[in-house]
């Protein structure tokens, strides 16, 4: 079968991402059908942005085995597909006919319906095109009957399902040139629309052009996700770290972590083994998507002193320290690490592009002299943790003579210094994010492979595991460490998140922020405790707490987890201040609250180690 | 004829649960809390011998070499929210570990599993030719096995498309 559409070079878009073998340009409020082979890759582009465009595809062998967005659904457990491991769309034959290869949108429907006859009809509308009618239109030369609607995959279509099971539309997230490419696991025969529908918000009322792309089998391209930090920025696809080779030569299991691919967990070990060897030996995690900053200048020290929280003037050289930038409303813009490299140089290690805008925002308004340079690019970083990541590290570590320091041992906690690992160029750190003795290790990108294979050679004796993030998410909230948009977000003040211990309120007499929290510190809207929970059914995200009996709500979970160490269900929450003294009675509400609750009782907000013994050796 | 690992007496238990963890370490001890989905450990109780495979954060699988009834009743009757049973629908076939390079040759591993080079206590879930199979590499009595565990209904063609496949 052979769809008869005239190609059309496009002139208004970014060039192809590879050789094209066929490209189509859909008019506004029309629909195609075109063959795609098996390997080849498919691009859907949205021309001007907001614009829909609802997609089908059959088995072209078979016409009745079709994609199907409900097996889909099931099969991935998502919504949507994303790209990685969950990246197939499945026939109903529960068959993968495409995967979604590269997405710099991020926001499709796969619920509805593509727009039908009757929708508008309802609307008052009678005789307005619709996606379903055209798609009946190009697909009756291939023998496929008719249908009112079609279950298409509706690409750049705004749905949310809320709470109470509403599903809501709006327009669409995507942007002049965004895309979604695929690709074909068989040959095909797929059909596109750019949706008709201007009567609501889908398309921002003006219906416009959508353009495919179709590339050849023998091109590569690589998975990615396309996302923009800032309103102003360019989309910046899923990178690879420097140790993203090494790591995808030991498991499969990668997703998208803040524009980096992370593994979740490796081949033969898992979550368990790799949270034990953690706990009681020593492991290696690539952490390279923290986001670093170098400030510089005579008025690096008070631009700091301005937006981090903590005393950054009392920092020696060589010291770090963690805390959050802060914005005037007392909320958190990030956490992170600042470095103090000299008197007047600083870095700061965070978890967002946008923390160098704010950064370098807040130098201008208050007309401060510093130079500000985004160097993520330059340090990629390697976490070495676990009681045994000193033995391991200390035959490997030689000092830079300027750092003073001869022995791993010298290297107090929150401290850092040049160095060498076997000969490799580093700052080693000695902070992390696990609750236990480790060390981080930045390194230039072009010695990121060659320092990982050293580090899991030499840590052979020491039966090191690389750990993924499905067992780092179990130690930091085992160790009440926060992660960024679920402990806290810029309307999160630090005495709510749980780190007001990091707010130098003593120490600094004026600084961004400082107003509110004179004002939130007395009686914080919430604080954060940790829970430990009575039965092994563990916590979810957003499940409310009251008190013993109480309908009432009192706060929510923020993480949870089941504590192979503790063997405990613990959860982080925030709550109240009035029901935050440790050993206060709660209950976690199970579903909606009502029809079962969980026993929980108040302890510090790490469960493990709260005294932090284990860091400090 | 490929020579297979005679199974009998052996028998295959589940239990799962919201406690499903905690009844197991109750009855083979704290090592359970050690092993990961698709990790399995030795386990022993009142001198008789097993392996243990996690499933899930609660659910495993114990392949046991003694009284099946009597195991039973003794994973009931040590922790509250379990259930415990042999599943009717599911059986295995055991190959001496030696071949197991050739065995997985024709299974597809679900990603992210990996049957290449499958470590002794791990196991993985394919298809071969579309039918489920779990493949477990363990040790029973003694010797490394590779146990695989499928659908009642896909034992004899799993197993005559095994004899073609480990004859060449």
């Amino acid at each position: 079968m052979v769809a008869i559409v005239e190609s059309t070079p496009a002139e208004d878009l970014s060039a192809p991402l590879g050789q094209i073998v066929a490209e189509y340009r859909i008019a506004p409020g029309t629909a195609i059908a075109y063959p795609v082979q098996a390997g080849q890759y498919l691009q859907i582009l949205d021309v001007r942005g907001s614009q829909c465009s609802d997609f089908l595809a059959f088995a072209a062998a078979d016409v009745s085995e079709e994609l199907d967005s409900t097996v889909t659904r099931t099969l991935n457990n998502l919504a949507i597909p994303t790209i990685g491991l969950h990246g197939k769309y499945f026939s109903n034959r529960m068959r993968p006919l495409v995967e979604v290869i590269q997405d710099t949108c991020g926001r499709h429907d796969s619920f509805v319906l593509a727009c039908t006859t009757k929708y508008y009809e309802d609307a008052g509308y009678p005789g307005h095109p619709s996606c379903s009618d055209n798609f009946n239109g190009v697909l009756q030369p291939y023998g496929i009957a008719p249908r009112p609607g079609w279950a298409a995959i509706n690409f750049f279509f705004n749905t949310t399902v809320d709470d109470s099971g509403a599903i809501a539309s709006g327009e669409s997230w995507s942007r002049a040139g965004d895309y979604v490419l695929l690709r074909a696991h068989e040959d095909l025969l797929c059909a596109s629309s750019a949706c008709p529908d201007d009567i609501d918000p889908a398309n921002g009322w003006q219906p416009t052009e959508i353009h495919v792309r179709i590339y050849d089998q023998g091109e590569s391209f690589p998975k990615a996700i396309g996302r923009r930090a800032t309103a102003e920025s360019g989309l910046r696809l899923t990178q690879p770290s420097a140790f993203t080779p090494c790591i995808q030569r030991l498991t499969q299991d990668l997703s998208d972590y803040n524009g980096f691919w992370v593994p979740n967990r490796f081949t033969h070990h898992g979550l368990h083994d790799e949270y034990w060897a953690l706990r009681e030996r020593v492991v290696l995690m690539d952490l390279s998507a923290l986001r670093k900053f170098e400030i510089a200048g005579a008025d690096a020290l008070p631009l700091l002193q301005q937006v981090f929280s903590r005393n950054v003037a009392a920092f020696a050289v060589g010291q770090s320290g963690y805390g959050c930038l802060l914005n005037r409303h007392g909320g958190m813009v990030d956490d992170g690490i600042v470095f103090r490299l000299g008197e007047t140089e600083f870095r700061y290690v965070g978890n967002c592009d946008s923390d160098g805008d704010y950064l370098r925002r807040v130098a201008e308004q208050l007309g401060l002299r510093v130079t500000l340079q985004p160097v993520s690019d330059r340090w990629h970083n390697l976490a070495v943790q676990g009681p045994e990541s000193r033995h391991l590290l200390r035959s490997l570590t030689e000092f830079a003579p300027a750092s003073g320091l001869n022995a791993l041992e010298d290297l107090g906690y929150f401290r850092f210094a040049a160095a060498t690992i076997g000969g490799i160029p580093v700052v080693i750190s000695r902070t992390g994010y696990t609750g236990e003795l480790g060390y981080e290790l930045f390194v230039h990108p072009r010695h990121g492979a060659d320092l990982w294979q050293r580090l899991m050679t030499a840590g052979q004796p020491f039966d090191l595991l690389p750990m993924g993030m499905a067992a780092l998410d179990r130690a930091r909230i085992e160790a009440g460490l926060l992660a960024p948009g679920i402990e806290f977000d810029e309307l999160v003040s630090p005495y709510q998140a749980g780190i007001g211990w990091a707010v130098a309120m003593k120490a600094k007499a004026d600084f961004i922020g400082r107003a509110a929290l004179e004002r939130i510190k007395p009686y914080p809207p919430r604080v954060a405790v940790g829970l430990v929970l009575e039965g092994n059914e563990v916590a979810c995200q957003g499940q409310c707490i009251h008190p013993p009996g109480d309908r009432g709500r009192i706060g929510q979970v923020t993480s949870a987890t089941f504590s192979p160490i503790l063997n405990r269900s613990i959860a982080m929450a925030q709550i109240v201040p009035d029901y935050a003294d440790l050993g206060t009675r709660l209950e976690v509400g199970v579903m909606d609250g009502m029809k079962r609750r969980m026993a929980a009782t108040v302890g510090p907000l790490a469960a493990f180690d709260p005294q932090k013994s284990r860091v400090r050796i | 004829m490929t020579l297979t690992v005679d199974l009998h007496p052996t028998s295959l238990i589940d239990l799962a649960g919201q406690d499903g963890l905690q009844g197991a370490i109750a009855l083979f001890g704290a090592q359970v809390n050690r092993i990961a989905p698709f990790q399995s450990t030795s386990v022993q109780w009142q001198g008789v011998s097993g392996s243990l495979l996690r499933l899930c954060e609660n659910n495993f699988r114990l392949r046991w070499q003694g009284d099946e009834t009597a195991m039973i009743g003794a994973l009931q009757s040590a922790a509250g929210s379990i259930w415990v049973r042999s599943l009717p629908w599911l059986t295995a076939i055991a190959y001496p570990a030696a071949i197991l390079d050739d065995l997985v040759i024709p299974i597809t591993p679900t990603p992210p599993h990996q049957l290449t080079g499958l470590p002794l206590h791990c196991a993985a879930v394919g298809r071969l030719e579309g039918r489920s199979l779990l493949v477990w590499h363990y040790g029973l009595d003694g010797q490394p096995v590779v146990e695989l565990q499928m659908a009642a209904v896909d034992q004899g063609i799993i197993s005559r498309l095994l004899g073609d496949a480990t004859h060449g």
